[in-house]
């Protein structure tokens, strides 16, 4: 075999280990992507955005207790005072940056309080509102679920609307009005039995059980 | 030192010892006038200093003055979800004062139902001082109903 020869050969042998190297690196990277995608989208992975209610609701002896109980990791992102409005009007981004950056498998929306406060006819020209947040909401999470407000005896009609408006647009909801919720004073604001058990009465439908 | 979370990034509690710190907290209160020591005490955290009395007479007007501002300040820094310790001697009147005045603006809730949380969490003694509940009340005179 002549010099030449020897040294083809051996170029040849060194791209095949490069190509055989990338090769692997590449699967491995792959394997990586997909490994932390379904890693970190799984449904034990539940995030809570919303108004006091939600804020409320993460109190320890809530929410947090039973993801505890069931080990399941969560995440929570309240604005007290927040609606639907202001959600959809981007006035929290941080707020959704931050849920999109834990990459939820669940995402819970605990809105629609204030906005049954301003009324029916409010409530109902929402609807563009309502398609939009959710469309941005499905782009973080693969499930989106509304939790919906309690029954608010002081504003039942924005309350009923509500419902009517997550029952037009098809959106994926639990209606809290038919959770057993005990109040504070102001028939708005779960007390502490009233936050467990909403939190309780919730829980195996977030988890879709 | 015991400290209870009464709502999420809210926390009250007893006179805290030097160096006292916890992951979940970035601000500390400090509401009993005899318990001021130097912020250097607790270089973790940020330091507030709200100096009140609770010997039974009634609140005077720089007192309620500072309970009010720091309330107000501390809702804003609760609702940037960094977490406040208040604390006084027992973590039972002053500090559950200025913890309310932060949550009621923040949650909208009544002062009744801000006392319910604070009892539920430190016990049924917490926030028992007549005049403290008083200025409670007060503030939710212009206060509109939100969630």
């Amino acid at each position: 075999m002549t010099l030449e020869e020897r040294m083809r050969e051996r170029r040849q042998r060194r791209a095949y280990v490069v190509r055989l190297v990338l090769c692997f690196l590449l699967g491995a990277c792959l394997a990586w992507s997909l490994w932390t995608y379904t890693g970190h989208c799984s449904e034990r992975r539940v995030a809570v955005i919303g108004d006091s209610q939600a804020y409320l609701l993460l109190a320890k002896d809530a929410l947090p207790a039973l993801a505890q109980r069931d080990g399941v990791e969560l995440f929570g992102r309240p604005v007290p005072g927040s609606s639907l409005m202001s959600w959809s009007l981007r006035r929290h981004e941080a707020e959704l940056r931050a849920v999109a950056l834990w990459r939820p498998g669940v995402v819970v929306v605990v809105l629609g309080s204030n906005d049954a406060y301003q009324g029916a006819a409010f409530v109902r020209a929402e609807a563009p509102r309502l398609r939009g947040m959710v469309g941005r909401l499905s782009r973080i999470a693969p499930r989106v679920v509304w939790l919906g407000p309690p029954r608010l005896e002081r504003r039942l009609a924005g309350c009923d609307a509500f419902y009517a408006l997550l029952a037009q647009e098809e959106v994926p909801s639990l209606d809290s009005r038919t959770a057993p919720i005990t109040f504070w004073g102001d028939a708005l604001h779960p007390d502490v039995p009233g936050r467990r058990a909403w939190a309780a009465w919730a829980w195996p439908s977030i988890l879709g059980r | 030192m015991g400290a209870t979370e009464i709502a999420l990034h809210c926390w009250v509690g007893s006179a805290p010892p030097a160096g006292t710190f916890n992951p979940e907290w970035k601000h500390l209160v400090l509401c009993a006038v005899e318990y001021q020591p130097p912020a250097s005490n607790w270089p973790r955290l940020q330091v507030h200093h709200c100096p009140l009395d609770d010997d039974g007479s009634p609140m005077t007007d720089q007192e309620r003055k500072l309970a009010l501002a720091m309330g107000r300040r501390a809702s804003r820094l609760i609702a940037r979800r960094e977490g406040c310790l208040f604390t006084c001697a027992q973590g039972l009147n002053r500090s559950s004062l200025v913890a309310s005045l932060a949550l009621l603006p923040l949650l909208g809730l009544p002062p009744r139902a801000v006392i319910g949380l604070v009892r539920h969490a430190r016990g049924p003694r917490a926030l028992r001082n007549p005049d403290f509940v008083r200025l409670l009340e007060g503030q939710a005179q212009n206060q509109a109903l939100m969630a």
